[in-house]
């Protein structure tokens, strides 16, 4: 793999490392991570447990930081930002969506999707609630805006979930085994949605167990014992190039 | 809007555990309860300067605290005279005895009654710019020698002992074996230079005596509009050395162990010189008892913590700036 940057790139690692220390165990959960998405990308990435996909997904999302390497979003280097500054790019530029939807139980639907709006600061109350409002209407949840979480489906959950992500209109939304909580009904919805968002320009990057789910991203990543193995156009591709 | 989704996210917790919201506010509001009820008390009886009716700070003046007997102690009115002599900044002093005064033949009721009296110069009234409720207060002129013996009545006793009867006053009553007019009544918790039922002039020799002698009075004063207390603590150092000096062996017990004689110091704290102590003390167990109900809310909001990290997690993903 290339460890040259992509200028054009909309996520460019280049040399990513990850140690862990407990006690006097060292870890190396990253080995040597190179890796471009490009804009309006549709990556997925599996693995076998432990194998780094989640520590890999944590450093895309600014949620940790990489023992050595470089990591540039959107043109801009954050490999070593400040912990606000790191908070106030992954409200802006980063959406998550996570296996277990984690919206928050007190708060209404539309407040969940409003609340990394509030984060903000530069946005009206009417743009907030305008987002709120398309991101909804988006994952056809809009009927559901007064709801708390409890009286929603597993995937009414999770489509609320990404209707939180997408509110902010990030550069890319970071999937985490999305549909790892439901049934099979509810995850066919799910995975149309993000095919949906894919095709109207989104960029995704989705971890994923489920070789099905993997095969509908367009570019497909296997990550073992920390180190990219293998980096495929998939069918789903190739049909969308046909 | 993030206010107000804030204030609602709030109440829905308050409201999902009602008896732990319960719990929280009664213990703060027990803590801070109690702390703000001792500070006002304290700041009313302890803290704020004591200024009467005027904005002018009042100061007591008398010899040093007996640390022996934890009390106060009376000066010569000799010597206060000579303060008030030789340190022009002063503007008025008046001088003070505590005692209590027995009252015969009061109409309707029957025996003696003793009350406890302030034997005070003739300026205390106007010292603390309260007028009597009723009648005149004292003259210069009633503490002359000769003068008819007055009395002043205080609001408690008048209501209680002579039933609020207005004739009361330029009446003659039966004080101490002598008879005395009531020039007037003081209006209800007047309480100067200290609580008293009735106020009586002292001897007209406490004002202006011309040598020293066994009769001892506590001073109250006022300085000069714009005078610095430090001012005239300075002038008092200098006075001070100068009347210990003239003191003769027969009266060398005024002075303290450590030789030293008058003090001057804010009325107030002069009063509470004996309880201060008891007051902070006071003041510092329930300032203990408020960090007490702050630790108990303390380990209470961390327990809910536990239950909340998650929440916390899913919020820093989002981007959370650390000032919410």
């Amino acid at each position: 793999m290339s460890t040259e940057k992509n200028e054009k790139a909309l996520v460019n690692l280049v040399d990513i490392n990850k140690i862990f220390y407990t006690d006097e165990v060292e870890t190396q959960a990253l080995n040597g991570i190179n890796l471009s998405i490009n804009k309006g990308e549709y990556l997925s990435i599996s693995g076998p447990s432990g194998c780094g996909k989640s520590t890999l997904l944590s450093l895309l999302g600014l949620l940790d930081t990489s023992s050595n390497g470089q990591y540039s979003l959107a043109g801009h280097d954050v490999s070593d930002l400040s912990r606000d500054e790191r908070a106030r790019i992954r409200n802006k530029e980063i959406g998550f969506v996570f296996q277990s939807f984690n919206l928050i139980s007190d708060l209404s639907v539309e407040e969940n999707v409003a609340l990394p709006l509030t984060y903000r600061g530069d946005l009206t109350a009417s743009d907030i609630q305008q987002r709120v409002t398309e991101s909804l209407e988006k994952v056809e949840m809009a009927h559901r805006g007064s709801h708390f979480p409890s009286q929603l489906s597993g995937g009414q959950q999770q489509r609320v979930a990404i209707a939180r992500a997408l509110a902010g209109t990030p550069s890319i939304i970071l999937a985490d085994e999305p549909t790892g909580n439901l049934d099979s009904k509810n995850a066919q919805i799910v995975m149309n949605l993000l095919d949906k968002l894919h095709q109207e320009g989104v960029t995704i990057c989705m971890v994923t167990h489920d070789p099905a789910s993997a095969a509908r991203a367009s570019r497909m990543i296997e990550v073992f014992d920390g180190t990219i193995v293998a980096d495929k156009a998939t069918a789903s591709a190739s049909a969308i190039a046909v | 809007m993030s206010f107000w989704i804030d204030i609602k996210y709030a109440a829905r917790l308050l409201l999902k555990k009602p008896l732990f919201a319960l719990t929280s506010i009664l213990i703060v509001a027990v803590g801070l309860g109690l702390t703000v009820y001792t500070y006002s008390m304290l700041n009313s009886l302890v803290f704020k300067p004591m200024t009467l009716n005027g904005d002018v700070p009042i100061y007591a003046i008398e010899a040093e605290y007996d640390h022996n007997h934890l009390s106060r102690r009376p000066a010569d009115p000799f010597d206060l005279n000579r303060v008030k002599r030789d340190i022009d900044v002063v503007d008025d002093i008046g001088f003070y005895q505590d005692g209590t005064a027995l009252f015969q033949d009061i109409e309707g009721k029957s025996g003696t009654v003793k009350f406890n009296a302030s034997y005070v110069s003739w300026n205390v009234f106007e010292f603390s710019s309260t007028p009597p409720m009723l009648g005149r207060g004292f003259r210069e002129s009633d503490q002359q020698k000769g003068a008819e013996p007055v009395v002043m009545l205080s609001y408690d006793i008048w209501r209680d002992y002579f039933d609020a009867n207005e004739q009361v006053v330029n009446s003659l009553l039966t004080v101490e074996g002598e008879k005395m007019r009531v020039v007037g009544v003081m209006p209800q918790g007047y309480a100067f230079p200290m609580v008293a039922q009735a106020w009586l002039l002292l001897p007209p020799e406490f004002l202006a005596p011309v040598e020293r002698g066994n009769q001892s009075v506590f001073g109250f004063m006022k300085l000069k509009s714009g005078v610095e207390f430090s001012e005239f603590e300075r002038e008092l150092d200098r006075v001070n050395p100068l009347i210990i000096q003239d003191i003769p062996e027969e009266f060398i017990w005024r002075l303290s162990d450590n030789g030293s004689y008058l003090r001057a110091l804010d009325y107030k704290e002069a009063s509470i010189t004996q309880y201060y102590s008891i007051f902070i003390a006071m003041f510092i167990v329930v300032f203990l008892i408020l960090i007490l109900a702050c630790i108990n809310i303390g380990n209470l909001l961390l327990a809910r913590v536990n239950e909340r990290i998650k929440e916390v997690a899913i919020r820093v993903a989002l981007g959370i700036p650390r000032t919410r």
